[in-house]
C-alpha cells in the first residue's frame, strides 16, 4: 500500500433542492422512501464514507407565496436515518440540525440513539439555521414563525448559543462512561449527573441512553463566518465548505489548520470536505452533452425571476429579462446586499442583461469530465492541501451517484486514493478521526 | 372467516422490563436494537394491531437503566417490518410541534402508514429539569400544551395536501402552490406560521393514542386522540365510558377506538398463574415502584380470553391494550396461548387484512382540513411557467 493520502467522499442527497433537476425524466421520486433506500445503498454499494442531508425548517417562499417549481419537501432526518440504518451497515449517517431550535437533552438522546441503532455511524452536522432563501437573515424570521418565536435571533447570539448547546451535548453524551454497563448490568455509580446551569441552558443529567459506540456522533461544521470557522476548529471532525476555487479553498484549509493549533488540537483532528457536483462520462464530450442538457432543465424563466426576486424584494415577474437590470433598493429588507451590490457593479461594468446576471445566482459549476479527469482534480487537490475530499452533491439523483460510483470511484481506487472494501464499521473509522476518550476515562489515568 | 367488525383490537407496551412492579432484567438489552427486534416481530407474529413503545427524558433515581429514543428504535425497525403499527410516547411538554409532528410523520413515511403518537407530558422533576425547569407545571397547564399541541400537529400534517407534488414538468411545478397552506395558528401556547416541510403522512394524520395513566395532567379526550386507552375495574364503568366517549366523537364528527389496559398473568392452569402471580408480587416487595394503570387478570389463556371476549360484547371495549407483566417473555407467551385463544374464537385476525395501522384499527384516513382552503400561491410566478 502506498502512503498516497486517501480521499474521504461524501454525499448529499439535496432532493428536489434549490435546482429544478425534477425534471429530468430519471429523476427519482423524493416522495417514496425506497429513494432514500436506494441512495443509501448505493452510496454504501461506492463504498463512500457517509451520506449527508441538509435541514429545511421552512418551505421555499417569497412574500408569503410558494414557489411550486422548487419548493422543497423533506423527511425529518432523526426519524429516517435509523431506518436507513436497517439497510445499509456500514456507510455513515449525517444529518444537519439546528441549534438554535432545538432542546440538548432531547438532541443528545436523539443523536446517542441513532449512533446506538446504527452501530456507531451517527453524523451531526451543528447549523445554527439562517435563512431560507440562500444567504441572508431577513428570510430567518419566517423560520421562527415556526417555532412561536418573533424573531430569528442575530448572528452572534446564535453563535453563543450554538457553543454552549454543543458542549453541552458533548457533556450529555459523556455522562455515561464507557465501562458502565458490565455484564448486561448497569453500574449506577460509572452515571453522573452535570448540574449544567449557564446562560443558555440548565440541564441537571445524566443522559438517560449510553455513551454512544462512537464515544460522540461525528461532528460537522461548515460556517464560514469567522464564528463559524472558530467554532468549526474546537468542534468539529468534518468541515465542509463551499469553495469552487482552489486557491481559496487552501487558504481556508490554512486557515482551518491555524485555527486548529489554536485550540490544541492535531493538524489530522478534521477532514474538510467542500461541496462538489460531479458531472461524468466515459468520454469528456458526453460529460459536456450531459452538463449542458441539466443546465437546460434548471435555468427556465420562472426560476431566474423568482431567484432574482428572492434576493432582491423586487418583484421581478414583469421585468425583460433581455433588458438592463432595473432600479434596486439595496436597504429592501429582503435584500441581500453584497450580493446587489456586485449585480449592479457587473451589470455597469459588464454590460450583463438581467439573464445574464440570474444565471450566476444558480449552484456553483460543476465539475465536468471524464472519471480520469475527475480522479486527477480529487487528487490535485487533496495534494495541494486544499481538501481532504469532497461532499458529492449531485444534481440529479440517481444517474450522477450512479455515474460516480461506477467510474470515478474505480479510477481512484486503481490510483491507491479510495478505500477498496471499508475496513472499519463505524464512521469515525471511515473517516480516520479519533473516538473522544472518556473524560471519566481520562481523570482515571491521571490517578493512576 | 368472521366479520373484521366482530373482531377486537389488541395492542401491547414493549417498554422497560414490563409492567409487574416486580420485573426485573438485564439493563444492556433495553439499549438494544435486537432485543425490540425480538419484541416487535413477536407481536407482529401474533398478528396485534399496534406496539407501543413508551419512553421518558431521565434516568430512574436508581439509575437501574438507560434506554434507547423510541423514535430511532421504531425507525429503525420499519424496513424489517410490514404490518405492526409502530406507536412511540413522545411528550408535548417543552417540545416543538413543528419537529414532533414532522418526526411522527417520517416514521409513517418510513412504516409506509403504521405510525402512530402518544402525545404524554412531562410529569416528573427529574425530566423537568432536563429541560431547564425546577419542577412540573402544573396539571391544568400540562394539559392545556398538550392538547393545543395535537391541534397544531393535526393542522401541520394537513398543510401539505394528499396532491399537493404534482411534478408537472411541462409547467415546471413540482408542486401545486394551492395545496400548501400556513396555517396560521395563534393559540395560548404556540404561535405557528406553517407550512410543515413534509409531505402528508400516508394515513393523513399518524395515529394519535391516549391513555389514562392516572395523571390528570394528560389530556384523555376523543377530541384529540383516535385512540383512547382507559382503565376501568367494573365491566359497567367501561361500557358507561365507552358510551360518552363515542357519543362525543360522534357529535364532533370523528371516530374514536375505545380500549382498556390489561395486566395479564398467565398460567397453564389456574392455580400455576396465581403461583406466577404471587412470584411476582414478592418481587415487587419493597421496591416502591407503582402498579401500573391497568386491570389485572390473572388465569389460563382461555379464562383471560373469557374476561376479554365479554367486555368486548358487551361492548365496554372495542378491544385491549396488553401491558405484559414480564418482557420479552409475558409477550411470547400471550403471542404464543392467547392470540390463539382468541383467533380460535373469531375474535382476532389470522393474517392482516390491511397494510396501515388506520386499516387495521378501521379508522378513517382524514381528508386535509384545508382541501379546497384559499391558499397564498404564486400565482404570477405559476403563469409565467409555461415555457422553459
Amino acid at each position: 500500500m502506498s502512503a498516497k493520502q486517501q480521499i474521504h467522499i461524501g454525499v448529499f442527497l439535496q432532493g428536489v433542492g434549490h435546482t429544478i433537476a425534477w425534471r429530468h425524466p430519471d429523476h427519482a421520486k423524493f416522495t417514496e422512501f425506497e429513494t432514500y433506500v436506494r441512495f443509501a445503498q448505493l452510496a454504501e454499494r461506492g463504498l463512500l464514507d457517509f451520506i449527508f442531508f441538509g435541514e429545511g425548517l421552512v418551505v421555499r417562499e417569497h412574500r408569503d407565496r410558494f414557489f411550486g417549481s422548487i419548493v422543497n419537501g423533506r423527511p425529518d432526518t432523526i426519524a429516517l436515518l435509523p431506518a436507513l440504518a436497517a439497510v445499509t451497515s456500514h456507510v455513515g449517517l449525517a444529518a444537519t440540525i439546528s441549534s438554535t431550535y432545538n432542546q440538548p437533552y432531547e438532541l443528545a438522546r436523539q443523536l446517542a440513539s441513532i449512533d446506538h441503532v446504527s452501530n456507531g455511524r451517527a453524523a451531526w452536522n451543528v447549523v445554527t439555521t439562517f435563512s431560507n432563501s440562500a444567504a441572508k437573515d431577513a428570510g430567518g424570521d419566517q423560520v421562527a414563525f415556526n417555532f412561536s418565536k418573533e424573531k430569528h435571533l442575530e448572528h452572534a447570539t446564535r453563535y453563543d448559543r450554538a457553543r454552549e448547546f454543543v458542549a453541552l451535548i458533548k457533556q450529555l453524551w459523556d455522562t455515561w462512561e464507557d465501562e458502565a454497563v458490565v455484564d448486561g448490568q448497569i453500574d449506577p455509580q460509572r452515571i453522573h449527573e452535570i448540574e449544567h446551569r449557564a446562560k443558555w441552558f440548565a440541564v441537571r443529567g445524566p443522559l438517560d441512553v449510553p455513551r454512544p459506540p462512537q464515544g460522540h456522533p461525528v461532528i460537522i461544521q461548515a460556517g464560514q463566518s469567522d464564528d463559524g470557522r472558530d467554532l468549526a476548529a474546537r468542534i468539529a471532525d468534518v468541515i465542509f465548505s463551499p469553495f469552487r476555487n482552489i486557491e481559496e479553498a487552501q487558504s481556508h484549509y490554512a486557515d482551518i489548520q491555524a485555527r486548529l493549533v489554536r485550540y490544541d488540537r492535531p493538524a489530522d483532528a478534521v477532514r474538510v470536505l467542500p461541496g462538489l457536483a460531479v458531472i461524468t462520462a466515459p468520454t469528456e464530450a458526453e460529460a459536456q452533452e450531459k452538463a449542458a442538457y441539466y443546465r437546460s432543465l434548471m435555468l427556465t424563466d420562472v426560476v431566474r425571476r423568482y431567484l432574482l426576486g428572492e434576493q432582491s424584494g423586487l418583484d421581478f415577474t414583469n421585468v425583460d429579462l433581455d433588458g438592463p437590470l432595473p432600479e434596486l433598493d439595496i436597504t429592501h429588507p429582503d435584500a441581500n446586499g453584497p450580493l446587489i451590490e456586485r449585480w449592479k457593479e457587473q451589470a455597469r461594468t459588464q454590460n450583463l442583461t438581467v439573464r445574464q446576471i440570474a444565471d450566476q445566482i444558480l449552484p456553483r459549476a460543476p465539475l465536468i469530465g471524464t472519471p480520469a479527469q475527475v480522479a486527477d482534480h480529487f487528487e490535485h487537490w487533496v495534494d495541494s492541501r486544499a481538501s481532504d475530499g469532497f461532499l458529492l452533491t449531485p444534481t440529479v439523483f440517481p444517474n450522477d451517484l450512479e455515474d460516480f460510483v461506477d467510474l470515478v470511484v474505480p479510477e481512484l481506487q486503481s490510483r491507491g486514493r479510495f478505500r477498496t472494501a471499508y475496513t472499519g464499521t463505524t464512521l469515525r473509522e471511515h473517516l480516520g478521526v479519533a473516538r473522544p476518550v472518556s473524560p471519566w476515562a481520562r481523570e482515571a489515568a491521571l490517578v493512576e | 372467516m368472521s366479520n373484521p367488525s366482530e373482531q377486537l383490537i389488541l395492542s401491547a407496551a414493549i417498554g422497560g422490563f414490563g409492567a409487574h412492579p416486580g420485573a426485573n432484567g438485564a439493563a444492556q438489552r433495553l439499549t438494544e436494537v435486537d432485543y425490540y427486534r425480538r419484541l416487535i416481530t413477536a407481536a407482529e407474529r401474533g398478528r396485534l394491531d399496534f406496539v407501543l413503545l413508551n419512553d421518558a427524558r431521565a434516568t430512574p433515581d436508581d439509575r437501574r437503566f438507560g434506554r434507547l429514543d423510541a423514535l430511532a428504535v421504531l425507525s429503525r425497525l420499519a424496513p424489517e417490518t410490514h404490518y405492526i403499527g409502530l406507536a412511540l410516547s413522545k411528550p408535548t411538554t417543552y417540545s416543538e410541534p413543528f419537529h414532533v409532528s414532522r418526526e411522527v410523520a417520517t416514521l409513517d413515511f418510513v412504516s409506509a402508514g403504521r405510525a402512530a403518537w402518544n402525545p404524554t407530558t412531562i410529569a416528573s422533576d427529574a425530566e423537568a429539569r432536563n429541560f431547564g425547569q425546577d419542577a412540573v407545571l402544573p396539571d391544568e397547564q400540562r394539559r392545556a400544551i398538550g392538547e393545543e399541541f395535537v391541534a397544531i400537529s393535526r393542522k401541520l400534517w394537513d398543510s401539505w395536501e394528499d396532491d399537493a407534488v404534482i411534478a408537472d414538468r411541462e409547467r415546471g411545478l413540482y408542486i401545486d402552490p394551492h395545496k400548501l397552506h400556513h396555517i396560521n395558528h395563534a393559540g395560548e401556547f404556540f404561535r405557528i406560521r406553517g407550512p410543515q416541510i413534509t409531505y402528508r403522512p400516508p394515513q393523513g394524520h399518524v395515529v394519535v393514542i391516549q391513555i389514562d395513566q392516572g395523571d390528570p395532567g394528560e389530556p384523555l379526550s376523543s377530541a384529540v386522540a383516535d385512540v383512547l386507552v382507559l382503565h376501568h375495574t367494573t365491566r359497567d364503568a367501561a361500557r358507561q365510558a365507552y358510551l360518552l366517549h363515542n357519543e362525543a366523537a360522534a357529535k364532533a364528527g370523528r371516530v374514536v377506538r375505545v380500549l382498556q389496559s390489561i395486566l395479564p398473568i398467565l398460567g397453564d392452569s389456574e392455580d400455576q398463574a396465581r403461583a406466577y402471580a404471587a412470584v411476582l408480587d414478592a418481587n415487587a416487595q419493597g421496591r416502591n415502584i407503582q402498579a401500573p394503570h391497568a386491570r389485572r387478570l390473572v388465569g389460563t389463556a382461555a379464562q383471560v380470553a373469557d374476561q376479554l371476549e365479554e367486555w368486548f360484547t358487551l361492548r365496554a371495549a372495542d378491544g385491549f391494550h396488553l401491558l405484559p407483566a414480564l418482557l420479552p417473555d409475558g409477550l411470547e407467551q400471550l403471542v404464543g396461548t392467547l392470540v390463539p385463544e382468541l383467533q380460535r374464537r373469531g375474535l382476532l385476525r389470522r393474517e392482516y387484512s390491511g397494510r396501515t395501522l388506520r386499516e387495521h384499527l378501521r379508522l378513517p384516513r382524514p381528508l386535509s382540513q384545508y382541501i379546497g382552503a384559499p391558499s397564498e400561491a404564486h400565482t404570477a410566478y405559476e403563469q409565467t411557467g409555461v415555457h422553459a
